[in-house]
Parts: structure tokens; C-alpha cells; sequence
């Protein structure tokens, strides 16, 4: 160790005692353990806010939630409370090839707010903890093998290494899964070792994909050219089967081949078997009528297969996609066809068409007697013991009888840098490449859905991060009578120094969950089944100061929840102003207004009025150790 | 495309009402399968009433579970170490009783607002297993079907520690028919005790109307 090279973030610093404590911590660890670098960097995030419920409504704590409640006579003030937490960032290498990396958050105090009041802040407050290990990633990496135990830290699907059925889906939301569950997934070890013509992945932990248990996800690619051949192999203990043998698990198998016949052909084929819960006993529906089978081994293997085809005539691409999985291997049939062609250098257009449909449909809700003299429950939605359901929203049961079409436009005259970052045509901002130069460019959607079936009992998660099944006696979701639409455009603009980012979507858009579809429920909480919302986001940002604002009508609630219960918020304004003072310190002023034009309000959405002051400031260590 | 804009703007923005949208399933003949089976199950692996519970007193000292894993098979588990719980009608704590209502209503709320009639089909019979330990001095009270809030004494049957063991045993309540008329609560199972005991533990199954 030669030289040491100390670079402050910056000179002036207000947090001596952290400095110093940080200081003493680093150089410490930096002489015993790296001989390579060793970064740290704290966030220090405060903030004040102000809010007030509107008059005739009352505010009450749940657990990390909070509820609403219509209270008439009731006249609120604004109240203010304010906090701030550190947020630190650590890494190191010791040596060549091995790295770690960790998160930690301390909240010492927290600032008491109305919108999103279920985070990780407040849980750490609710349950008394002043720290949060965020994310960890410990790993070491050759050429040919890679060693890692990750915390926290996002991973890909394993789509593009030929996993046909979803065994490993992407884990990128690990802000949210700990916000609303204080639980840090995707959690594990992983190993891999790769050689010319082979690579093999064995990826293992405790909540390796979130909601999923003691999962062991493994998968061998053999690549001879034209011909690749895939194995994978999934066992774990998904939180939404209610195991009643704790030794029981969900194991599944899938074998997958690609054959390229030309280079403007492709075939694929899977094959997957998943013997759940064979032998088990299932009813269905069927000539009103309840009649029962038995789970067999037929009906844990499922089929996936189609083509790629590039006939550079009318289209560019076309890709026709077949499946049909067993009972208990998804339940379901499905026809996807999709394609795209350029119109111009600059547009290129997109469509899919998806036709789905489950082998066994959903357990109707029918009661015994007639109208006039009802009698008890004949029939009810499957529920968390049956071996298969009928459902959607969440991928391994996404089976509902549905007729969906999509159509996308997209306008990026430098498609050198490309306009989405992660997958094509998701209009999410998170998918936008940060890098798009283009001076104009655009992304449209639209959509055409229509679901032809009932459903199963849903399962969602809750402000806990649990899983919770519908009760007894809900009819699940409706069915449509007609298509409902979708429209999305996102529009990005660079004009001299600005840029700007303008997101519209509008559209129908149906409440996942049955309580939303319940008349008790809709008239004692507000709740709705369906919505017709409009969506505005406008951000610029030009220098150092940034302008963002939000004009909505009858969208969810911000939670995924919300959405499930049928949680409307009539309107929403907001309204934020970001001042970047230094490239380490920034400041700036967000106001919220949620407004509920009815007195019936759903439980989680209040009318309300909050501002948020806060600052951001970042300080820190690099240390780089040369030879 | 200005064109195609607007016009998927108007075709997004078509709000009818949600009766001229979706299916309503109630409105559906099969709604109603026009006969009655004879037997309403009330619990078996889960609550199958559709409607929920609620504590007859505060819920202190006690543990109510229904999704106890009994061998692979869901009970219902109930327990009162004997202390003492909030009695709401005389508003003090007290060691005497304690217990739950299996509710038509979704919530002890609107216990007294949903009721069932149940009187046409003949159900003469409230049928269960059960099992578990009982304290000296401590019953189990099992109360058919009644009115919330009412003072009319529901059919009952009591079980001492003599009557039941860690075995499972089925007993039969035969119930009136005017019980059945519109009623708020399918069901109650109450701890009584004597003099402060230490309560006791039971598991419930297959809770049942028969004709």
C-alpha cells in the first residue's frame, strides 16, 4: 500500500461527530481488510411536514397505516412533525475479484405523514428498531465462476436463458418489497460456473423471490450452436399455499429446447412437470352442478411452444406463442401472436395479441334454495387449499378466460440510444433509458381487454408484507360485457437546457380483488369495482432546479392494495420544486392534495391537504489504495 | 395521429355505468341452485358461513383460532386460561365466562343489522366434534342459532370435563325451528366457570345444520 488518496465529498461539513465517528471506522477496517478501496457514503434525508385532514373527517393510526373515518362536526388544524434519517452506503475490496457492499438505514426520528404512511422508516419506529440492514452483496467473481450471497439486491429472470415458464421471474421492486413488508428480498446465494459451451446457475435462500420460502432455483444451459438445450429445476414454499405439512414444498422441472432452422427462424419447446398435490381431490363446476376429480399425474405437466420468424416483409418480426399447462401446472391455454414492423427510420409500430382460457374454470359463488329463501353456500371460489385456482394479476396463476389486444407506437429518432432501458414497450418510468438523447421521442400504448370469466378467491399482500386469502363467500371479480381500453403516452422533450418528461394514461381499469364487487363492502367503504381514471404527470428539470406535478382523476390509491379493495382516490394535485444547491446538497418542496368528493370514503383514503419540506445531503469517503 | 389520438382519448374516456359493464353474478338464474342439500356446513377446514365472528366479551386471556393445523386438518382451537375478561353489559371484568358468536353479519357491528331466516328448510339439528381439556369448575356451552342482543335463551348443550378428552367426540343440539327465523348469530361457544379456574382448551370441527 503505497498511497493513500482521501477524497471528501466536501469540505464543508456540518455532522462532525459522524465524520469523525465514520473516519475512525474506516480507516480502521480500511488497514485491515482493503488493499484495493473502500467507499462510504452517508444520505443525510430531512424533512418537515405539514398536514391537515379535511373538516368532517377524522385520521386514526392502524398498525403503520392509517385509516379515515367520516366524522361530521369534526374541524381539523394543520399539525407539523419532522424527521431524518442516514442512509449509508459501504464498499470494499480486499483483494482482487471480491467485493461486499451494504446498505444501512438509521431512523432516529421520523416525520409522520398521510401519504404512503405504510414505509420502512415508520416500521422501524412502530416497532422500535433504529437500523435497517437495506441490501448486502457479497461476491466473488472469476471468469468462469461467480460466489455471491445477496440481501436486498435486485436479479434478473432467467427469460433470456431459454426459462420458458417463468421459474425464476425478475426481482427488480426491492424498494417496495421493504417498504411494505420491512422484509429485505430477494435474499440468497448463488453460485455459477460457466464454460465454452455450458453454463449452470444454482441459486438458493430464504426469499430468493419474494413471498416465495427456502427456495431453490437451478438451471444447466448446454449451447451447440443452433441448438440450445435448457434444464431448470424450482423448489420452494410459496406464501400464498397454506401448507398444512411442513415438509411439503412446490417443486417444479422444465426441460427447453431452441432450434434455429435459419437465421430468420426460430422454434422452441418446453416441457414442464410439477407434481403438486396429486392425488388430491378437486371439485368443479360443471351443468350446475358440482362434480369431483382427482389431481392425476397428467395434470402436472405442462407444454410451451412457438416460434420466431423474421420475414423483413410486412413485418419485421412475428412470434406466435402456444401454451398449455396442466391443472396444477397453471391451469390454463393461451395464444400469443406479436410482431412489429418500422414505419418510418424514426416509428416503429407493435401489436400483441394474447388469447387465454383456464382447463377448469372458477367455483362460481351459488347458494342453495332461491332468491326469495336463501339458503347456505352450495358453491364458493377455490380457496388456499385447493391445488389449482383461477386467477390473475400475479404470474403463476394468471389464467382468467381473457381476450387482451395492444397496440404500440413508438417515435425515437436516435434509436441508437434506446428509448426504453429494461424491456420493450413497459410505459413505466422506471423502464426509461436516463441516456435517450433524442429531441423529441414517445412511447403510445393502447390497450384492449376483456376478461370472460369469473374467478378464484384472490390472495394479495398486506401492509405487512403477508399474505392474506379472501374469505368465504365473495363472487370474485365480474365479468366484463364488453372490452375495456387502456391508453398510455409518455413524451420526452429536450429544449435547450430542459428536459422534459410528460406521462398521460387514462383509461378503465378493474379492482382486482372480490370485496370491491361486494355491495356490503361497496357501501360501507366506498369501494368501487371498476374505474375511469385520468393520469398527468409533468416533470422538468432544467439545471439545478426541478418542477414535477401530478393531476389525476379517480385513480387507485398508491398502493397495490388499494387496487385489490378497490381503493378510488377521486382527485389528486401535487405539486414539487427540487433545488440542487450543490452537487451534494439539495432541497426542495412537495404538496400533496387527495381529495374525496364523497362522504363514503374507502377506509385508506382520506381528503387531505400535506406539504413536505425537505433536504437531502450527501457526505462521505474514497479511499483508493494504488500499488 | 391526431385523429387516432382522439378518438382512443373518447373510446378510453367511455364511462357507463358498471351494471351496463360487467356481469353482476347475482343476476345470474344459477345463482340460486333452487334446493336445499339438508346440512349447512358452518365450519369444516374454514368458516363457511360467509359472515364473520365476534367476542361476547373482551378478548382477553383467550386464544380463537381458525385455521389450527390438527394433523393436516383444520379446527377451530379455542382457549381461556380462566383470567378475567371485560363484560361489556355490566361494564366490569369478571372470571365467570367468556366466549364468541359465529356471525351472519361481516363484523360485531352489524351483528344485530344482517339476519338469516333459515326456517323454511328444516335444520332440527346443530351437529359437531369436539375436543380438548376442560378445568374442574369450567363447562363448555355450545348456544344454537339466536337473535343478537335478545334475551330469549337459545337451545343449548353444556359438556364438562366428564364429557369431553383429547379425543374427538360428536354431540348433537336438536334445535327449534323458530330459532332459525331470522337469526343474527349461527352459533356461540362460551366458556362458563364457576369460580376462577383455569379455563380450558377445545377443538371444534364439522360444525353443522342437519335436517
Amino acid at each position: 500500500m503505497a498511497k493513500i488518496d482521501i477524497d471528501f465529498f466536501t469540505k464543508k461539513v456540518y455532522y462532525k461527530s459522524m465524520k469523525r465517528i465514520a473516519g475512525i471506522l474506516l480507516l480502521n477496517l480500511s488497514l485491515l481488510f482493503a488493499e484495493r478501496s473502500f467507499d462510504i457514503n452517508f444520505y443525510l434525508n430531512y424533512e418537515t411536514i405539514y398536514h391537515k385532514v379535511d373538516d368532517n373527517f377524522k385520521v386514526v393510526d392502524s398498525g403503520i397505516n392509517k385509516n379515515y373515518i367520516y366524522s361530521p362536526g369534526e374541524k381539523n388544524e394543520f399539525s407539523s412533525s419532522s424527521g431524518y434519517n442516514i442512509k449509508t452506503n459501504l464498499s470494499f475490496s480486499p483483494f482482487d475479484r471480491f467485493f461486499v457492499s451494504s446498505k444501512i438505514s438509521f431512523v432516529p426520528e421520523y416525520a409522520d405523514r398521510f401519504w404512503l404512511p405504510v414505509n420502512d422508516s415508520h416500521r422501524l419506529e412502530f416497532e422500535g428498531k433504529d437500523y435497517r440492514v437495506e441490501a448486502t452483496e457479497i461476491k466473488y467473481i472469476t471468469n468462469v465462476l461467480n460466489l455471491r450471497y445477496f440481501k436486498g439486491v435486485p436479479h434478473a429472470s432467467w427469460r433470456y436463458k431459454g426459462d420458458l415458464f417463468n421459474f425464476f421471474p425478475e426481482q427488480y421492486e426491492t424498494e417496495r418489497y421493504l417498504r411494505v413488508s420491512g422484509r429485505t428480498p430477494p435474499e440468497g446465494y448463488e453460485i455459477s460456473y460457466r464454460t465454452r459451451y455450458s453454463d449452470f446457475q444454482l441459486v438458493y435462500g430464504p426469499e430468493v423471490i419474494w413471498g416465495y420460502r427456502d427456495g431453490i432455483y437451478c438451471r444447466y444451459n448446454l449451447d451447440f450452436g443452433t441448438l440450445n438445450l435448457n434444464l431448470f429445476a424450482r423448489s420452494d414454499v410459496p406464501d400464498y399455499v397454506k401448507f398444512w405439512d411442513s415438509d411439503e414444498r412446490m417443486n417444479s422441472y422444465q426441460m427447453s429446447f431452441s432450434y434455429s432452422f435459419s437465421s430468420q427462424l426460430k422454434g422452441y419447446l418446453g416441457i414442464m412437470y410439477r407434481p403438486f398435490r396429486l392425488n388430491e381431490r378437486y371439485q368443479y363446476y360443471e351443468s350446475g352442478v358440482l362434480e369431483e376429480d382427482e389431481i392425476t399425474t397428467k395434470d402436472a405437466f405442462g407444454v410451451k411452444a412457438g416460434f420466431i420468424y423474421n420475414p423483413y416483409f410486412i413485418v419485421n418480426e412475428i412470434k406466435l406463442n402456444y401454451s398449455y399447462l396442466g391443472l396444477v401446472a397453471g391451469n390454463k391455454e393461451a395464444i400469443e401472436i406479436s410482431g412489429y414492423r418500422p414505419i418510418s427510420k424514426s416509428l416503429t409500430l407493435s401489436g400483441m395479441a394474447i388469447f387465454q382460457k383456464p382447463l377448469i374454470g372458477p367455483l362460481p359463488l351459488i347458494y342453495e334454495g332461491t332468491e326469495d329463501s336463501p339458503g347456505p353456500i352450495y358453491s364458493n371460489p377455490r380457496g388456499a387449499d385447493s391445488p389449482f385456482w383461477v386467477s390473475w394479476y400475479y404470474d403463476d396463476w394468471n389464467n382468467r378466460e381473457a381476450n387482451i389486444f395492444k397496440l404500440n407506437l413508438l417515435y425515437d429518432p436516435t434509436p441508437s440510444t434506446w428509448f426504453f432501458r429494461y424491456e420493450p414497450n413497459v410505459l413505466e418510468e422506471w423502464n426509461l433509458n436516463p441516456d435517450e438523447d433524442a429531441k423529441l421521442s414517445f412511447a403510445l400504448e393502447y390497450k384492449l381487454f376483456k376478461y370472460m370469466s369469473g374467478m378464484d378467491r384472490f390472495y394479495y399482500w398486506d401492509e405487512n408484507g403477508d399474505i392474506v386469502w379472501e374469505p368465504y363467500g365473495l363472487t370474485g371479480p365480474w365479468e366484463q360485457k364488453n372490452f375495456f381500453h387502456q391508453f398510455k403516452i409518455i413524451t420526452r422533450l429536450r429544449l435547450h437546457r430542459c428536459r422534459i418528461l410528460s406521462f398521460i394514461s387514462l383509461g378503465d381499469s378493474l379492482a382486482l380483488g372480490s370485496y370491491a364487487y361486494d355491495n356490503y363492502s361497496q357501501e360501507k367503504n366506498g369501494l368501487v369495482p371498476l374505474i375511469n381514471y385520468y393520469d398527468f404527470i409533468l416533470k422538468i428539470i432544467r439545471g439545478r432546479i426541478g418542477f414535477n406535478m401530478r393531476y389525476a382523476i379517480d385513480p387507485w390509491g398508491p398502493e397495490e392494495w388499494h387496487m385489490v379493495f378497490g381503493e378510488k382516490i377521486d382527485k389528486i394535485y401535487s405539486f414539487g420544486l427540487n433545488y440542487r444547491l450543490k452537487p451534494d446538497l439539495n432541497f426542495g418542496i412537495k404538496y400533496i392534495r387527495v381529495k374525496e368528493e364523497d362522504f363514503v370514503v374507502p377506509p385508506e383514503i382520506g381528503s387531505y391537504k400535506e406539504f413536505r419540506f425537505y433536504l437531502n445531503y450527501r457526505f462521505g469517503l474514497n479511499l483508493k489504495f494504488e500499488e | 395521429m391526431k385523429y387516432l389520438f382522439f378518438a382512443l382519448l373518447i373510446l378510453s374516456s367511455c364511462g357507463k355505468n358498471i351494471e351496463e359493464r360487467l356481469k353482476d353474478p347475482a343476476n345470474d338464474p344459477l345463482f340460486y341452485k333452487g334446493d336445499y342439500s339438508g346440512v349447512f356446513m358452518i365450519y369444516e377446514d374454514e368458516l363457511k358461513t360467509g359472515g364473520g365472528m365476534m367476542f361476547y366479551a373482551s378478548p382477553d386471556n383467550q386464544e380463537l383460532d381458525f385455521f389450527y393445523s390438527d394433523d393436516g386438518n383444520k379446527v377451530i382451537r379455542y382457549y381461556w386460561n380462566g383470567g378475567e375478561v371485560f363484560d361489556y353489559n355490566s361494564e366490569s371484568y369478571q372470571h365467570n365466562w367468556c366466549g364468541f358468536g359465529l356471525i351472519v353479519g361481516h363484523s360485531w357491528e352489524e351483528a344485530e343489522e344482517v339476519s338469516m331466516d333459515f326456517s323454511g328448510i328444516g335444520y332440527s339439528k346443530l351437529k359437531f366434534k369436539v375436543k380438548g381439556y376442560l378445568s374442574q369448575n369450567t363447562v363448555l356451552k355450545i348456544e344454537g342459532p339466536k337473535k343478537a342482543g335478545s334475551s330469549e335463551v337459545a337451545d343449548y348443550i353444556e359438556l364438562d370435563s366428564s364429557d369431553i378428552s383429547y379425543s374427538w367426540k360428536e354431540f348433537s343440539l336438536p334445535i327449534s325451528s323458530s330459532s332459525l327465523k331470522d337469526f343474527n348469530i349461527y352459533v356461540g361457544i362460551i366458556f362458563e366457570a364457576t369460580e376462577k379456574g383455569s379455563g380450558g382448551e377445545v377443538f371444534i370441527d364439522s360444525l353443522r345444520f342437519e335436517r
